[in-house]
C-alpha cells in the first residue's frame, strides 16, 4: 500500500494520489550503545529506581544513546500530473551523546578503582531540537522520478561538544593519589544550559519558549534529492536527506577548558616552619581544573546527513521482496543497516511486511509495518525491531513510525514498507 | 568533574523522560559506596627549618660541613668602675664641710683598707672653702691642698681678710676639679695645710677671731683614672645570667644526647689589674627540673678563670680572654645532654687575686668587664624516644556520609631519625576515643648512617592506616580535638651517634581514599 510517509525518505516519491495529507506521524528510533533502559531502571512497588551499579556494570568501554525523534505535525503533497508538490511541518529532535566507562564509574563509583591509571572521562554531546518547515518539488516520468526538497530549520535548542575538543582524561597517582587531570574540552550550546561555576549551573531540557518556534536567530537550511527508476517488477530508489546545517546565535554560549592541572593537596611546608600555610595556591589549580571560558560565540550543528539506497522486486501482484542500505552520517557517529523485506498485499485496504535488519553489529532485529485505508483514511505503523517496541527496555534498538494521513485520488497502488 | 557532567545528566534525564514516568521526583537513585581517593597534603622541611620554629632564642649557624649548629647567647654579665669609684666616694666627705682646725690637717685616704692609691685624676668635681673673721681682726690667709694638684700645681688660696664680712671663701665660685690629680701622700692620706698672719706679719691663733675655717668637696666628683693597687674585693654582680634554650621546651619526654656541646665563655676586660673570675653557680636545669652544676678541673669548684687584663701603657684598651667548656675540660657534655631548659649561671670577679700589693693597676672610668656565654649545640649526637606533642580541634560534622577512610602517608628521609607518630582522637574532656595506629607507629625511618654518623641514603616509607565504618562514625560524633604525639630516635634507636646536616631532606605526603554512602 502507497504511504505517503514515503515521501519522508524519498522526496521523489509522490505515490499515485493526488492528493496526500498527512495529518500527523510520529518517527522514533533510539539506538543504544552498551547500557539499555533496561539496566538502569528498575521498578520495586511503585518506586523507579535508577540502578547506578547496574548500569555501570552492563556498560561497554564506550557506550553511547542516539535518539531520533520527527514529529511530523501536517504534511500535504500534491500530485499535478509529472509534478509533485509538497508542503510540510515537523518537530524534530536528533541526540546522539557518547561516553566513556570510566566516566559514570569515576563520578558514581569514585576514583579509587583507577588507582596509577589514567582514565579518559570525555565525552560528546550532539543536541538539536528543531523545527522544518519544508518544500517538495518532484517530476515523475514512468520510468522514474526525480525530486528535491528545501528545508527552512529552526533551532529550538542545541548543545554540541567540538569534535576536535572533547577530550578529557583523569589519572589517580598511587603514591598519594595525586590528581592529573589533562582537558580539553568545548561545550557549545544555545538555550541548554547556563553555566556560572561548578556549584551554579542550570540545565534546561525542555525548551523554555515551547517547542513551535518558526522564527528567530537559530536558523538553518537543509535539502534533500532523491530519485526512483521502475523497471517493470524491479524498482529502485535513491536519496540523501539532511544535506545542512542550523547555526545558533540565539543565546549562544560555548564553553571550554583546556589545560593539564595537577592537584598535590596543599603543601604546609610553611606551617611546619612557624608560618602561614598558603592554600590558596591550592585552591587556584582547583579552581582551574573547573574554569571555564565562556564566549558568545554563534555555533553550527549540522543535521546528521542520510542517505537511502533500495530495490524491490515484485514477485506477484501481491509479494514484493526487497533490500535496503540505510546509512546516517553525524560528526559523532554514523549508522549503518541493511534490510531485507518482504511486502503482502491484502486487497487495496491492507498491507503488511515483515523485515529483517542489520543495525551496525547488531543482527536481532525483526520488524513489521502493517497499513489500513479506511476509505481516505489511511492509518499505518512500522517498526525494525519489533522486540524493542513490545518490550522497549530490552532491546538495543528501539524503533517506530506511526501516522495518519487523508489520501483522495488513488491512482495505482504502491507498497508500504521502504 | 560537574562541567564534564553535565551532558551525561541530560541524556540520562532524557532517557528516562522517553519511560512510563508521571513524576521524576520518585525516581530514586542508587548505587553502592563511592571510594575516592585524593591527596590530602605534602610537605618538606629540613631539620634546619623546623629549628627556626622551634628556637626561637637560638641561631642557628651551618658548619661548611653542613653540619648544624645551634647558638644560644646568653645575658651578658658586666661591671664598670664604677664598683670602685663608688667605693672611695663612700669615703671620702663629699658634699659636707670638713673643719680646718690645725694648720696640718691629715686626711685618710685608704679607704677601702686595701686600695693604694698611687694617683687619681679627675674628671669632674669642685672645691670650695670658708672661714669666718671678728670684726676688728684683719688677717692674710693661705690655704693649701698639697695632694690636689692642677697642671702639676698644689690647690692653693691666699686671703687678705679683714673682720665685718659675715663669711669669707669661695662658696659663690668654687675651684673646678676637671683635670686635677689626686696624688696622695705616701701613706695614703691627703694633707690640707694653712696659715693666718696678723697685718704686721705675725701669727693669728686660730679661734681668736678666725673662726669656721673649712673646705668643701663637692659631691659632683667623678674619678677619670686610678692607678695603684686595687685591692681585692670581689666585684659582685647584681643580676645573675641565664641561657634560655628553648628548642628542648618544645618536647615533652625522652633523652638526647649531645656529642661535642661547647659554652664557651668571653671576658672582655679593660681593667688594668689582674682579674679572676669566681662562680658562685653555674649550672643547667633540665626540662625536668633537674639542676646540674657545671664542673671543670682545669678551672677548680668556683670556675677560676684569670681574665687578660691592659698593661699600664695600654690604658683605654681592653683585652679578651676566651675559655671553652668543652667534654674534655668539664662535664658540659653530660649536663647538656639531659634535655636543657637552661643554663644560668652567676659569674663575679676577683680583683688581684694573688693580692700581690706591688703590683700596681690602673682603672679608667670607662674600665669595664663584661662575661659573655655562648651554648653550642652542633646537631651530632644520639636521640632516643625523643617527643613533642600537640593538640588541635577537630570537626567531623561535614563527614557524616564517610563510611571509612584509609590515611596513606609517604616519607622520603635523608635525615638519620627515625620518627614514630600516634594520633588520639580526644573528647573535650581528653578522654581517648580512639587512636589512628594500634601503637606509636613509625612513618619516617631513618636513613642509613656511616660509621661517622652520616647519612648515606635515603629512606622511604609507606604507612597505611585504615579506620573503618564503626569506628570512623564513633570518632566521628565523639571526638573533638586530635593529639598528636611524635617521637624521634636517631638511627639504632638512640644508640649511634649521628650528624645532621642542613641540606638533608624530609618529604611527607598524605593522601586519603574515603567511601561514602
Amino acid at each position: 500500500m502507497d504511504v505517503w510517509q514515503q515521501n519522508l525518505t524519498n522526496p521523489a516519491h509522490f505515490g499515485k494520489n493526488k492528493v496526500n495529507v498527512g495529518l500527523g506521524s510520529i518517527y522514533s528510533n533510539t539506538v543504544i550503545e552498551g547500557v539499555t533502559i533496561d539496566d538502569i531502571l528498575r521498578i520495586e512497588g511503585e518506586q523507579t529506581i535508577i540502578d547506578i551499579d547496574a548500569a555501570i556494570a552492563n556498560m561497554n568501554d564506550q557506550n553511547s544513546l542516539d535518539q531520533y525523534l520527527s514529529i511530523e505535525t501536517l504534511n500535504i503533497g500534491l500530485n499535478f500530473g509529472k509534478i509533485g508538490v509538497s508542503l510540510s511541518h515537523a518537530i524534530k529532535l536528533d541526540a546522539f551523546y557518547e561516553y566513556p566507562k570510566a566516566f559514570p564509574q569515576t563520578v558514581f563509583q569514585g576514583n579509587a578503582q583507577f588507582i596509577g591509571q589514567t582514565v579518559e572521562i570525555g565525552s560528546s554531546i550532539n543536541l538539536n531540537t528543531y523545527n522544518e518547515l519544508a518544500l517538495g518539488l518532484a517530476y515523475q516520468e514512468e520510468k522514474f522520478s526525480i525530486g528535491g526538497r528545501v528545508k527552512l530549520l529552526t533551532g529550538i535548542n542545541g548543545a554540541r561538544t567540538n569534535p576536535d575538543r572533547n577530550s578529557a582524561s583523569l589519572f589517580t597517582d598511587d603514591d598519594i593519589y595525586q590528581l592529573t587531570l589533562n582537558a580539553d574540552y568545548e561545550l557549545q550550546t544555545s538555550g541548554f544550559l547556563n553555566y556560572t561555576d561548578i556549584s551554579d549551573f542550570e540545565l534546561q531540557i525542555a525548551p523554555e519558549d515551547g517547542v513551535f518556534k518558526l522564527g528567530g536567530e537559530n536558523s538553518g537550511l537543509a535539502f534533500d534529492l532523491g530519485a526512483k527508476v521502475n523497471l517493470g517488477k524491479l524498482h529502485f530508489s535513491a536519496s540523501v536527506l539532511d544535506i545542512g546545517n542550523i547555526e545558533y546565535k540565539e543565546n549562544s554560549k560555548i564553553y571550554s577548558t583546556s589545560g593539564s592541572y595537577l592537584y598535590e593537596g596543599p603543601d604546609i611546608s610553611q606551617a611546619l616552619s612557624g608560618e602561614d600555610v598558603d592554600f590558596q595556591s591550592s585552591l587556584d589549580t582547583l579552581q582551574k581544573i573547573f574554569e571555564v571560558t565562556e564566549t558568545n560565540d554563534a555555533f553550527t550543528v549540522n543535521l546528521a546527513p542520510q542517505a537511502y539506497l533500495s530495490a524491490k522486486y515484485d514477485v506477484s501482484e501481491k509479494f514484493t521482496v526487497g533490500a535496503l542500505y540505510y546509512g546516517r552520517f553525524s560528526d559523532n557517529n554514523s549508522k549503518t543497516v541493511i534490510a531485507l523485506s518482504g511486502q503482502m498485499k491484502f486487497g487495496k485496504v491492507a498491507s503488511a511486511g515483515l523485515t529483517y535488519s542489520i543495525i551496525d553489529d547488531k543482527f536481532t532485529n525483526v520488524g513489521l509495518n502493517g497499513a489500513v485505508k479506511l476509505g481516505p483514511v489511511q492509518i499505518f505503523a512500522l517498526t525494525d525491531n519489533l522486540i524493542g517496541v513490545v518490550s522497549q527496555k530490552d532491546g538495543d534498538v528501539i524503533n517506530f513510525r506511526a501516522g495518519l494521513n487523508l489520501v483522495f485520488g488513488d491512482k495505482k497502488e504502491v507498497t508500504a514498507g521502504e | 568533574m560537574k562541567f564534564y557532567i553535565l551532558p551525561f545528566l541530560a541524556v540520562i534525564l532524557l532517557a528516562v523522560s522517553c519511560q512510563k514516568i508521571s513524576n521524576l521526583d520518585d525516581i530514586e537513585i542508587v548505587s553502592s559506596d563511592a571510594e575516592f581517593a585524593v591527596p590530602l597534603l605534602s610537605a618538606e622541611f629540613t631539620l634546619q627549618k623546623l629549628l627556626d620554629n622551634f628556637g626561637e632564642l637560638a641561631v642557628i649557624t651551618i658548619d661548611p660541613d653542613g653540619t648544624i649548629r645551634l647558638t644560644y647567647d646568653g645575658e651578658i654579665l658586666s661591671q664598670g668602675a664604677d664598683v670602685i669609684t663608688s667605693a672611695i666616694n663612700d669615703v671620702l666627705p663629699l658634699g659636707f664641710p670638713v673643719p680646718v682646725t690645725e694648720n696640718e690637717l691629715l686626711l685618710p685616704f685608704s679607704i677601702p683598707a686595701e686600695y693604694e692609691f698611687d694617683f687619681i685624676s679627675l674628671k669632674a668635681g669642685s672645691l670650695v672653702y670658708a672661714f669666718t673673721l671678728a670684726p676688728e681682726d684683719e688677717i692674710d690667709l693661705v690655704l693649701t691642698f698639697p695632694n690636689f694638684l692642677i697642671d702639676g700645681e698644689p690647690i692653693e688660696y691666699t686671703v687678705s681678710a679683714v673682720g665685718g664680712q659675715p663669711f669669707y671663701g669661695n662658696t659663690l665660685a668654687p675651684t673646678d676639679l676637671a683635670g686635677a690629680v689626686i696624688d696622695p701622700e705616701a701613706d695614703g692620706s691627703l694633707r690640707v695645710l694653712y696659715t693666718a698672719t696678723n697685718a704686721d706679719g705675725s701669727n693669728f691663733e686660730f679661734g681668736s677671731g678666725l673662726r669656721n675655717l673649712a673646705f668643701t668637696i663637692q659631691d659632683n666628683l667623678e674619678f677619670d683614672y686610678l692607678e695603684g693597687y686595687l685591692g681585692g674585693e670581689v666585684f659582685d654582680n647584681d643580676t645573675p645570667g641565664e641561657i634560655v634554650i628553648d628548642f628542648f621546651g618544645e618536647f615533652t619526654r625522652g633523652d638526647v644526647w649531645f656529642q661535642e656541646p661547647t659554652i664557651t665563655m668571653t671576658i672582655d676586660n679593660s681593667f688594668g689589674m689582674p682579674v679572676s673570675s669566681q662562680a658562685e653557680y653555674f649550672e643547667v636545669v633540665t626540662v625536668d627540673g633537674e639542676v646540674l652544676p657545671l664542673r671543670s678541673d682545669e678551672l677548680g669548684p668556683d670556675l677560676e678563670l684569670d681574665f687578660n687584663y691592659p698593661g699600664l701603657d695600654e690604658v683605654g684598651e681592653s683585652k679578651q680572654t676566651t675559655y671553652v667548656f668543652n667534654k674534655d675540660n668539664s662535664n658540659i657534655d653530660s649536663i647538656l645532654g639531659s634535655s636543657p631548659a637552661f643554663i644560668r649561671y652567676d659569674v663575679n670577679a676577683l680583683p688581684n687575686p694573688d693580692q700581690d700589693t706591688d703590683l700596681r693597676g690602673f682603672i679608667s672610668c670607662e674600665s669595664e668587664y663584661s662575661v659573655n656565654l655562648k651554648a653550642d649545640l652542633p646537631i651530632y649526637g644520639r636521640a632516643s624516644n625523643f617527643g613533642a606533642q600537640d593538640t588541635f580541634d577537630l570537626n567531623f560534622n561535614d563527614y557524616k556520609d564517610v563510611k571509612s577512610v584509609e590515611f596513606k602517608i609517604v616519607t622520603e628521609n635523608q635525615l638519620p631519625l627515625d620518627i614514630g607518630m600516634q594520633i588520639y582522637f580526644v573528647k573535650n574532656d581528653n578522654s581517648i576515643v580512639d587512636s589512628l595506629f594500634a601503637d606509636v607507629t613509625t612513618v619516617i625511618s631513618s636513613a642509613d648512617v656511616d660509621g661517622e654518623g652520616n647519612a648515606t641514603n635515603s629512606s622511604k616509607e609507606e604507612t597505611f592506616a585504615p579506620i573503618d565504618a564503626e569506628r570512623f562514625q564513633k570518632i566521628a560524633t565523639e571526638a573533638n580535638k586530635v593529639f598528636v604525639s611524635t617521637a624521634f630516635s636517631t638511627t639504632g634507636n638512640g644508640t649511634i651517634p649521628v650528624k645532621v646536616l642542613a641540606d638533608q631532606k624530609v618529604e611527607v605526603r598524605m593522601g586519603l581514599k574515603v567511601v561514602r554512602e
